[in-house]
């Protein structure tokens, strides 16, 4: 049975057909060995166990379900392995994870987790900004953004659940797109509760910035971005 | 939601770029039930208008779990989904909500001019309708547990505390909405109230009163949280003996109250000593032009069918308004 309604399905189908400018791939990194014992690299819990196995089937659906929408969309199912270019080039550490690449695929978008629920539109809205090969962000959060020399990462906890969640999302991401030395992650938190814990996550969205500063809610783009600065500890 | 729902949202309306060359009828500040009848209205009544949202369409009701009291669902309806219906009809109106925050309001020559984070626009009328956001835990620790154990929204943190003890802290409708729904994950809920009665509706009274996994703590104040890198216990007193107790906890929500967002309008219109917007029967504030709809207002009532019933008197007033101008 399809995940998405026809009328959204077509609702997409239209809006791909007028935003999409460029191809996107999607690339899926999951795993059938449903028996599994081997550990994910992070040494946390088994690479499949039963918090994320429910979803490895379903994540692959919601991609097929969204590649049918456009031609312009594209998509890869790779395997889990330690010796996988994809997994070593992206450090994929779990499964399900989604890595969204448009023309310049250095800058991808990476969803650790299956994108459902409110979350569902983040990964919309990643396709279309990848396949333009631009943000929605203010030239002043642009021009910030573009003068860090050091790597970063954010992690940002969601759940499908989440209204306010697909706000800081989307925020890390497009941070991402701008400068590549930006690692963004979004991390169902259902799916790896092993990881949730190691990072105390109890309320989403939670972003984890620089694996130190802690940033509890969604909010404007401008408060995210003087957080983010805060940690990296760049002054505006 | 179902696990497996992925249409939370979806959302294709066309869309609304924030235009600073124009001036619109009416802006609307606040796309929750109140911000989002007003479009309605207002797009009906062939205003220009601009919705402006700085976090999540649909507003406070989009986590409450189950909503029974709003008139046409017969059955009740998830909070989410009645959100999702508001947002629709609205943007059948008016377009696509405008994902930008409001910075700073001013009057100059009889325009407003809003500050956003897409630029400035200008608008003859206002319709605030920013609502509220929740009122904190008066524990010293209450920031550095914050995410770490400490939560306001227990539709959307319940799944991290399944087959945990959890603390609930009020006693109105929205604190036993909260300790029913959190009874459901976890195995042990204390609902603290510091008086001995609580003010919710009799019916979710007789509701958690018959939960037996609800535990009340009555005339009790919660005082200290105590963990070491995430909550581990809620230490609370009672309010007439001072006796202390610990509970043994791995969360604690808190549902004490609502602060109004009005800091965007203090200096512009008169407010009440807890910083509701004062309007009168048409919703208009003490500035002419400056409407304010819902939570944000000193309403008798907090709840989504008031604050969608002063969006459609709000817009009303508003073209009534637009009308002097013309004249």
């Amino acid at each position: 049975m399809a995940l998405l309604k026809a009328e959204d399905a077509q609702m997409l189908r239209d809006r791909f057909a007028e935003e999409l400018t460029g191809p996107v791939t999607l690339t899926l990194v999951t795993s059938s060995d449903t028996g599994v014992t081997s550990m994910s690299p992070d040494g946390t819990a088994p690479l499949v166990n039963d918090a994320n196995r429910p979803y490895l089937p379903v994540a692959q659906q919601v991609l097929e379900e969204v590649k049918e929408l456009s031609p312009l969309i594209t998509l890869n199912v790779v395997q889990y392995s330690v010796v996988d270019d994809t997994v070593a080039e992206f450090k994929i550490t779990h499964v399900p994870s989604v890595i969204i690449q448009g023309a310049d695929a250095k800058r991808p978008l990476l969803y650790i987790g299956t994108p459902l629920g409110y979350e569902f539109m983040t990964l919309i809205d990643g396709i279309v900004d990848a396949s333009q090969g631009k943000t929605r962000l203010a030239e002043t959060t642009i021009t910030a953004l573009e003068k860090l020399t050091q790597p970063a990462s954010i992690k940002v906890f969601v759940t499908p659940s989440c209204p306010h969640c697909p706000v800081a999302a989307r925020l890390a991401q497009q941070f991402a797109m701008v400068n590549p030395l930006i690692r963004a992650e979004v991390i169902e938190a259902n799916e790896f509760p092993e990881l949730s814990d190691q990072y105390f996550v109890s309320s989403v969205p939670k972003s984890v910035i620089n694996e130190d500063r802690e940033v509890i809610g969604g909010m404007p783009e401008a408060n995210y971005l003087e957080e983010f600065l805060a940690a990296v500890g760049t002054a505006n | 939601m179902s696990d497996f729902d992925v249409t939370a949202g979806v959302d294709t309306a066309e869309v609304q770029t924030v235009r600073t060359d124009a001036v619109y009828d009416v802006a609307i500040v606040g796309a929750g039930p109140g911000g989002l009848t007003a479009a309605i209205y207002a797009g009906r009544a062939r205003m220009s208008a601009i919705v402006l949202e700085k976090l999540s369409i649909g507003g406070l009701i989009t986590v409450s779990d189950w909503v029974d009291n709003f008139p046409g669902f017969p059955e009740g309806v998830s909070g989410e989904e009645l959100g999702e219906r508001f947002r629709k009809q609205a943007e059948r109106f008016v377009g696509q909500i405008a994902l930008n925050a409001v910075t700073a309001i001013r009057k100059e020559n009889e325009l407003f001019v809003l500050n956003t984070d897409a630029g400035d626009i200008k608008a003859k009328t206002v319709v605030l309708s920013t609502g509220s956001e929740p009122v904190k835990l008066p524990v010293p620790q209450e920031e550095k547990f914050r995410g770490r154990g400490i939560s306001y929204c227990a539709t959307c943190d319940a799944a991290f505390f399944k087959n945990k003890v959890v603390a609930v802290v009020g006693g109105g409708d929205a604190a036993l909405h909260e300790a029913l729904y959190l009874s459901k994950f976890a195995s042990k809920v204390f609902l603290v109230h510091r008086r001995r009665e609580f003010r919710a509706a009799r019916m979710l009274q007789e509701e958690v009163l018959a939960n037996p996994g609800i535990e009340l703590k009555l005339n009790a104040a919660p005082v200290e949280v105590l963990g070491d890198r995430k909550v581990e216990a809620l230490v609370v007193e009672d309010v007439e003996t001072h006796q202390q107790e610990r509970l043994q906890v791995d969360g604690i929500f808190g549902s004490i109250g609502e602060k109004p967002n009005s800091e965007l309008v203090k200096d512009l219109v008169d407010l009440t000593d807890t910083g509701l917007i004062k309007v009168d029967a048409n919703k208009e504030t003490s500035l002419k032009g400056l409407f304010a709809v819902g939570d944000v207002t000193n309403t008798p009532l907090k709840q989504v069918v008031t604050a969608c019933a002063d969006g459609a008197i709000a817009i009303t007033s508003a073209e009534a308004y637009l009308r002097t101008l013309k004249g």
